[in-house]
């Protein structure tokens, strides 16, 4: 509940009863106000070296290698270089190129998508691009000696809708003399793979595009980002309500996110100057694990939209959740959610709930139901044609069957193992080369050879 | 010591020992000169093989025996390295795409186009093509298939295919309308019992009839199996008796101990235990169909005729599926399943009535 209320007070457009209410609880609009005006977290939250990034080392030393490499020391009859940034949402591919650039003195001039007005409505983005392109071979005014990049992170909405738009925009490229550097997110969803519709493995040979890709923020270096934000407020404000448990928090629930982190310090911190909650979660919470804490404090309202691990989604489908309700029951999962997080082939999410269903299970019968709707989805993995729309059938036959049908679940914690990896042997011995596998037992007694791969009964 | 098999196998189309008639039709197709593409099936132990290099030898002469093996590389477009063991003579090349598994397509397409594009070296008096020999087409995933489909006419100027596969159900039709369909059936009971008879002779030894009528029977009138058969027993005692022991193969005797186990107990720990044992056939490569087969037989040897119906009948479901999908795991192990609970039924009910 409170955070419900922690949001009510952003919402000043409301009309209707609820905004007198936040008049009568006093709201500290000015505190709030103030502080908008003389700090600026936005601004001071930017990274400025190479230290404040949460991005792994060797990260940053690919990229500056790169940039070494094919902007400061340009050899003269050098093709100018493509690098192609890829990695998940709030992972800091931005602000690493910036701050690099800032570091090695390169002046970054960067392309964002113009707002079509009356006038040009005939030129679409994407020749406009293009013109940018051309044009940016000549150097800005103000800094005429330093060497110059291009970034490209807006891609037109026409180059997303129709990929083979890009040719064109890395042709230009490739002809505009300055180094490019496209940045590009990584979606976890099956049906928009940015990095590979826009890039596809020939353009990338073609145009020989260096690719750096970037993961999520580990922890501890979401930690340290979370702290030096923290740092920075307590610096410029008298706030310092955010406790080491609000940072362990914040970090947990961000998935990975830097800038949602960054974001959720300065919420909580703006939040809890109104005083209209009490800030701290109840003590009795204070000796439970942490994974139950996080999911009870203040914070909840902030949290990222979950995706789910790839473990995390098998154990939501081997663990199924039920609501019983008028005598009936329904599970607790929303599925379509479900099928759209899983991040990897089916094939290999069916082959690890098969290769862990039965220690899920507690009855015969639910294991024989399970065995069948798995069976009967590897008919959809099979088909070639239409494959895009059947995959997704494979996904959803195998999670609705295991959850309605264990019906007698078995609760204890149970390790969750890999699927086997079996290698066809190929025979490369002339002599048995034409015997089939199974006669080669005949072959073993004839020539009196006892071969220890040799199957026994036990 | 070669094995009997490969020592007494026919090298002459004329000298083949059953299906007389289809021999002489093949060397009627090949001196008429013109040849077409190949597709020869049949159950294994059926002499697709023999009849096949028959087939070389009658086009292109003794030249076809000298065989060396070679080792062929090729890159996926992923950049993946793949190798592939190829037997080759200087008319043909046979290989087994299904060896690299799902990069089969790659290797027929570069196999082919390399073989298509080298000329015949001994232009004179030899036929103008070369040929492919693939085997396992059945294995072959659908895309190598349709991969195949193209490249078949694209180069039959100079390159023919002769495909061999157990069964015609998984090869395309495209491919199956593309080539001559020739099969090739198990010869019967009394044609092995005389060409194990015929080999003995050659080798000097003397086999009684009910010993060999009993292998025939035994290797499911499969010729080389029987052949392996009678040299096992050979080599284990001779001279031979006519009810002497005939070694099953190991993998039939872990497949019926297994249903002896799934018979004995249906419980959640049993299907984990039979779980692995599956997966150590998988592993040494024994075919789901087979595994299939001997698993029925030896179920249904103590059940009454209406469970006997319901396990055939889920049997063949979940084999045409694992025909259809390709991880047989799952569908023999929710045919195991399936039958631990009709049974645990059965017994049940068994019971129940008893009582």
């Amino acid at each position: 509940m409170s955070a419900k209320k922690g949001w009510k007070s952003f919402n000043f457009d409301c009309v209707n009863g609820t905004s007198k209410n936040i008049k009568k609880d006093n709201f500290p609009k000015q505190i709030f106000k103030a502080q908008a005006t003389s700090f600026n977290f936005e601004e001071k939250i930017i990274p400025q070296s190479v230290d404040d990034l949460a991005v792994h080392t060797r990260k940053i030393s690919d990229v500056e290698f790169w940039l070494n490499n094919n902007v400061i020391t340009k050899s003269r009859n050098h093709k100018p270089s493509i690098l192609l940034i890829t990695g998940p949402t709030g992972c800091g591919k931005t602000a690493t190129v910036k701050v690099l650039c800032k570091k090695l003195d390169i002046e970054v001039s960067e392309w964002i998508n113009p707002i079509d007005r009356d006038k040009d409505y005939a030129i679409g983005q994407t020749s406009r691009m293009l013109e940018f392109l051309s044009l940016s071979k000549y150097p800005s005014l103000l800094c005429m000696n330093k060497p110059k990049v291009i970034l490209i992170e807006d891609f037109p909405n026409s180059v997303i809708h129709n990929p083979n738009e890009m040719v064109a925009i890395l042709e230009k490229c490739s002809t505009c003399e300055k180094s490019v550097i496209f940045i590009c997110t990584d979606l976890s969803n099956l049906n928009m793979n940015l990095p590979q519709t826009l890039f596809p493995d020939e353009l990338r040979q073609k145009f020989s595009i260096y690719n750096i890709s970037f993961n999520a923020t580990s922890t501890t270096l979401m930690t340290k980002a979370v702290k030096r934000a923290k740092t920075i407020i307590e610096m410029h404000t008298d706030i310092n309500n955010i406790t080491d448990v609000t940072v362990d928090d914040i970090v947990s629930s961000s998935m990975g996110d830097i800038r949602c982190a960054v974001n959720q310090v300065y919420f909580t911190c703006s939040k809890v100057c109104n005083d209209l909650l009490p800030s701290t979660p109840p003590p009795k919470y204070s000796n439970k694990r942490k994974r139950k804490s996080k999911n009870e404090t203040k914070n909840q309202v902030l949290l990222k939209n979950e995706r789910l691990s790839f473990f995390h989604g098998i154990g939501r489908v081997l663990n199924p959740k039920r609501v019983e309700k008028n005598g009936s029951w329904r599970l607790k999962c929303d599925i379509q959610a479900l099928v759209d997080e899983i991040g990897i082939q089916p094939t290999t999410f069916n082959s690890f709930i098969h290769n862990n269903y039965i220690k899920y299970f507690g009855d015969i019968h639910d294991i024989s139901n399970a065995a069948e709707i798995l069976s009967f989805s590897q008919i959809f993995l099979n088909k070639w044609e239409n494959r895009e729309n059947f995959l997704n059938y494979s996904l959803w036959i195998p999670i609705m069957g295991l959850m309605v049908y264990n019906e007698h679940k078995v609760l204890k914690w149970n390790q969750i193992t890999a699927p086997r990896k079996h290698k066809k042997e190929i025979n490369n011995d002339l002599e048995t080369k034409s015997l089939n596998v199974v006669d080669r037992c005949y072959y073993n007694i004839i020539n009196k050879l006892d071969l220890k791969n040799q199957l026994k009964p036990c | 010591m070669s094995l009997w098999v490969d020592k007494y196998r026919p090298k002459d189309l004329q000298k083949l020992d059953f299906h007389k008639e289809q021999a002489a039709n093949l060397k009627r197709l090949i001196q008429q000169g013109d040849f077409p593409h190949l597709l020869m099936f049949g159950p294994s132990g059926a002499g697709k093989k023999t009849r096949i290099m028959c087939l070389l030898k009658e086009l292109y002469g003794p030249g076809v025996e000298r065989l060396r093996m070679e080792q062929m590389n090729f890159t996926t477009p992923s950049n993946k390295k793949l190798e592939i063991m190829t037997i080759s003579s200087n008319y043909h090349i046979e290989v087994n795409p299904s060896d690299v598994g799902i990069y089969d397509r790659v290797v027929i397409m570069d196999l082919i186009k390399n073989v298509a594009q080298s000329q015949q070296l001994d232009s004179k008096g030899q036929k103008d093509f070369k040929i492919v020999v693939l085997t396992d087409v059945d294995q072959m995933t659908i895309d190598a298939q349709h991969a195949l489909r193209r490249t078949m006419e694209k180069y039959i100027a100079n390159c023919r295919l002769i495909l061999c596969c157990n069964s015609t159900s998984r090869v395309i039709p495209a491919i199956k309308s593309r080539c001559l369909n020739i099969k090739v059936p198990a010869p019967s009971t009394d044609e092995i019992v005389s060409i194990l008879q015929n080999t003995c002779k050659k080798e000097g030894l003397t086999v009684p009839v009910e010993l060999a009528k009993r292998i025939a029977e035994k290797s499911n009138r499969n010729l080389r199996r029987s052949l392996l058969m009678l040299e096992a027993c050979k080599v284990q005692q001779y001279p031979f008796t006519a009810n002497q022991n005939i070694t099953e193969p190991d993998w039939s005797l872990f497949i019926r101990n297994m249903a002896k186990l799934i018979i004995q107990e249906q419980s959640l720990e049993r299907i984990s235990k039979i779980r692995e044992d599956l997966y150590e056939l998988i592993v040494h490569d024994i075919p789901g169909d087979i595994i299939f087969e001997v698993l029925v037989d030896e179920l249904t040897q103590n059940c009454d005729f209406e469970l006997k119906l319901q396990i055939v009948e889920q049997a063949a479901i979940y084999e045409h599926r694992m025909r259809q999908g390709n991880k047989e795991i799952f569908h023999l192990e929710a045919f195991v399943v399936k039958f631990m609970c009709l049974y645990k039924k059965y017994l049940e009910d068994a019971l129940g009535n008893s009582m």
